[in-house]
């Protein structure tokens, strides 16, 4: 964590400095100053989610819900002669994380299309580690998780690249 | 006998907000832009005929604004072009009284200033 102005300062102009320069939302150093809740977060990493392998690394800058399901293993029994079901609970299934957003800048959608692509096609030996931010806090911490489909969805009326897209990942136990 | 008009015509602002701040990211939409035009009715006024479409399309029409400042010793002469599609048309009257129109267009393309 920074600790002098100096330092955050720096580390402000560091993260600027690791956003694409084809977004159209890349924050200037001046709004940063002034308004830092602009950044994502004061520790390094621009986006709102990080994923991350010995593969590469994908930043999601603008990342509007990541929904997850926490799902149960719940055997379900008939009694004969009896209303309704009967339910048991056997266990916990792996938690399921979903990255919903958009990409406003090519290298954006490149970076998806592409590089994590490449990373999980090699997941198998090279675990991926998810990070997600609510503001600076990541509450999602550096969590493997296996990357399953991915959705991109461009969309029109823009003169610059918006895709939406969906990431859906599994819980790595 | 256009006697009042009034346009505008800009890019639409999409805000998409984003997780964990309240600092939306802007995105610049398309071009939405209309003209709106009054005027004395005549019995001779057919502009009324651009609001049909014409193999299922409406025609695009261009309408140019003058206006002329009183500057001196040489007044300037301004132009405004517009382009686009009409809709809809209005016709209001009543007897005893004159009657008026007015039309808005659809514009299909930023204004230009043709000299």
């Amino acid at each position: 964590m920074p600790k002098t102005e100096q330092e955050k300062i720096q580390k402000i102009i560091e993260i600027i400095e690791a956003w694409p320069k084809d977004c159209p939302n890349r924050p200037t150093v001046a709004q940063a100053l002034l308004n830092p809740d602009i950044l994502h977060s004061e520790l390094g990493d621009p986006g709102i989610a990080t994923l991350q392998s010995s593969l590469g690394t994908v930043e999601l800058y603008h990342v509007e819900r990541p929904p997850e399901l926490l799902p149960a293993k719940l055997p379900e029994s008939e009694i004969p002669g009896k209303h309704g079901d009967i339910f048991q609970y056997m266990g916990d299934k792996s938690d399921r994380l979903e990255l919903v957003g958009f990409v406003d800048a090519q290298s954006e959608y490149d970076a998806i299309k592409t590089t994590l692509k490449a990373m999980r096609q090699g997941q198998g030996a090279n675990p991926i580690s998810v990070t997600v931010r609510f503001g600076a806090s990541p509450y999602i911490n550096g969590v493997q998780y296996w990357v399953e489909n991915i959705e991109i969805d461009p969309q029109p009326g823009y003169g610059v690249f918006v895709a939406n897209y969906t990431i859906r990942l599994m819980k790595r136990d | 006998m256009a006697d009042r008009y009034e346009a505008e015509w800009g890019y639409a602002v999409g805000r998409r907000p984003t997780f964990g701040s309240q600092i939306p990211a802007y995105l610049t939409q398309s071009l939405v832009g209309t003209l709106r035009v009054e005027g004395l009715w005549t019995t001779d006024n057919t502009v009324d005929t651009y609001a049909s479409p014409s193999g299922g399309d409406l025609p695009i029409k261009t309408v140019l604004i003058e206006e002329k400042d009183t500057q001196s010793p040489t007044p300037i002469t301004k132009k405004t072009q517009f382009t686009g599609r009409m809709s809809p048309f209005r016709k209001t009257g009543q007897a005893d009284q004159f009657s008026s129109f007015s039309f808005t267009l659809e514009l299909n393309a930023e204004p230009t200033h043709p000299t």
